[in-house]
């Protein structure tokens, strides 16, 4: 009887370490820089000025740009993350078990989890996602705003998915005014920032998603198949690099629809005729 | 007289003739369809006096070397009309022959003059080595990316409106022969719609469009970033051969 293989979901799969994002080198050793200066801010209870940290991520969809904060937010509130590879915890400390990346983690939740692995206080982490393709208006906006403004006191990260919805009756406009005044970890992601006014752009730092390279994607798919009992065929991976135009998210795609057949799994007729990265 | 005057015109073809079947003239279409001309007159006395030119044909030191061809030869100053006569006849003969050299000079008059041209060849850059699309798609991506660089517009010609368009557009021989000529390679594959098959010249080191800045600390061993798709194949089918290590205990999401 063959071994039973637990599969992700794994459309919404996020990497679990580091080293199992692939390309956007920058953006990671970044990253990982905030995750060390921000834990050691709340070990040593100081919160310091972060005004200056207002960044921008560029890349087209499904690059990584959401897995890549979800994952910084998770490092630097998890309890027993490896201090020396910076790898949180799989998922058995009070916090992370929370999911605290997924439904973000605010007031006294963010609180309740500010403790370190000896049970020692640090400052809390406050972490709010806020999807701009869920905000239609202005109002709406400032609602979100008001509620940034009058966080508890602690270290805030606030995360704004997809930016460029916002250009939409000019509404980025107002996040200039909170950039410059709040205290926070400002991150902003979006695939169009050519549709950004140049006011808000010059405020933030950009980053831009780095592409893998192709052998590199093509072993990191068949370590995933792998890993999720998926059967493959070489060059039914090395299609669905080229298919996908080497972004991972897209790639993931093919993975799951391969995982629907536990017998033929990935096949290069499956790659080649059923499935369709890009639809008009 | 002018009689005489008449045919110094069909006196100087008539001796242009001679040099074309020598060899010293040669006449062409190049990649683009564009008449050329390629004058070398050697191992004669009067050789000195005719520098070596290839131009196209209606560039006006074409016009001049024709001119003092003529005198040097005949003692006769053409008339205007009488050059352009005997250009129109070089042109036509230049039918006969094509090649696909393409000067620089007008590889760069077709990127500057021709936005598909211009907008692909900087998209390519930003893109993997190899891409694909569907048509509509592709339009869409090169619209947006010339919308936001300036290229819709390149002289009097406008960047494609709908994906129809841009279709015939990349069909053109002219436009295949400039893109060969820039390394950029477009396959127009008919299958379920019209895909697109992009691939662009080697990166210099054979990475992917980004250089990554650090090393790589991706936990595997050290990989080649290679692109070569035979190498990679080979090396999936060796890691198929060898059993599975059992990864370290990952938390399903």
């Amino acid at each position: 009887m063959s071994q039973q293989v637990i599969r992700p979901d794994i459309l919404r799969w996020l990497p679990s370490r580091w080293g199992l994002f692939l390309g956007n080198y920058r953006i990671i050793r970044h990253f990982k820089k905030l995750v060390r200066k921000v834990r050691r801010m709340a070990a040593v209870r100081t919160v310091v000025d972060l005004n200056k940290l207002c960044v921008l991520l560029v890349g087209e969809s499904r690059s990584g740009k959401t897995a890549l904060v979800k994952f910084l937010v998770r490092c630097i509130v998890c309890q027993e993350l490896d201090e020396e590879t910076l790898n949180p915890c799989p998922g058995s400390c009070p916090c992370c078990r929370e999911r605290p990346e997924q439904s973000g983690l605010e007031g006294l939740n963010a609180a309740i989890h500010a403790y370190g692995p000896k049970g020692e206080e640090r400052v809390p982490v406050h972490f709010s996602v806020i999807d701009c393709t869920l905000i239609q208006t202005p109002e709406q906006l400032r609602t979100h705003l008001i509620r940034i403004a009058n966080e508890t006191d602690g270290i805030r990260i606030f995360y704004f998915d997809e930016v460029h919805r916002l250009v939409h009756r000019g509404m980025e406009e107002m996040l200039l005014k909170a950039v410059e005044d709040k205290q926070a970890i400002w991150l902003f992601s979006t695939a169009k920032p050519g549709g950004l006014e140049d006011m808000f752009k010059n405020r933030l730092i950009k980053f831009s998603t780095e592409l893998p390279a192709m052998e590199e994607m093509a072993v990191w798919l068949s370590d995933r198949c792998e890993e999720w009992g998926i059967p493959y065929e070489a060059e039914a991976i090395i299609r669905v690099v080229e298919k996908s135009n080497r972004v991972v998210g897209t790639a993931l795609h093919a993975l799951a629809l391969a995982s629907l057949d536990d017998d033929e799994g990935l096949t290069l007729d499956l790659v080649e005729n059923d499935w369709e990265p890009r639809v008009d | 007289m002018a009689t005489d005057r008449m045919n110094n015109d069909m006196l100087v073809m008539s001796r242009l003739d001679d040099e074309i079947r020598r060899g010293r003239i040669r006449v062409y279409r190049n990649a683009v369809g564009e008449p050329y001309v390629h004058c070398k007159i050697e191992n004669t006395l009067a050789a000195a006096h005719f520098p070596e030119i290839a131009l196209p044909l209606f560039h006006k030191d074409v016009r001049g070397w024709l001119n003092h061809f003529t005198w040097r030869i005949f003692s006769v100053l053409l008339q205007k009309r009488e050059v352009d006569r005997i250009l129109e006849v070089l042109a036509g003969r230049s039918l006969g022959e094509s090649s696909t050299e393409l000067a620089d000079a007008d590889l760069l008059d077709l990127i500057e003059s021709e936005p598909v041209v211009a907008v692909l060849y900087e998209f390519v850059q930003t893109k993997p080595k190899k891409s694909e699309w569907t048509m509509q798609t592709l339009w869409k991506e090169l619209y947006s990316f010339a919308k936001m660089n300036s290229h819709l517009k390149r002289g009097r010609r406008q960047f494609p409106g709908g994906p129809n368009v841009l279709s015939r557009k990349l069909r053109k021989p002219q436009i295949g022969a400039v893109l060969n000529k820039l390394g950029i390679t477009v396959k127009l594959i008919r299958s379920n719609g019209c895909k697109v098959e992009l691939e662009r010249p080697d990166d210099t080191e054979g990475q992917s469009s980004s250089q990554p800045s650090a090393a790589n600390p991706h936990e595997h061993q050290a990989i080649r970033p290679v692109d070569g798709r035979e190498v990679v194949l080979q090396r999936l089918r060796t890691k198929q051969s060898r059993p599975i290590s059992k990864p370290e205990g990952e938390t399903p999401s």
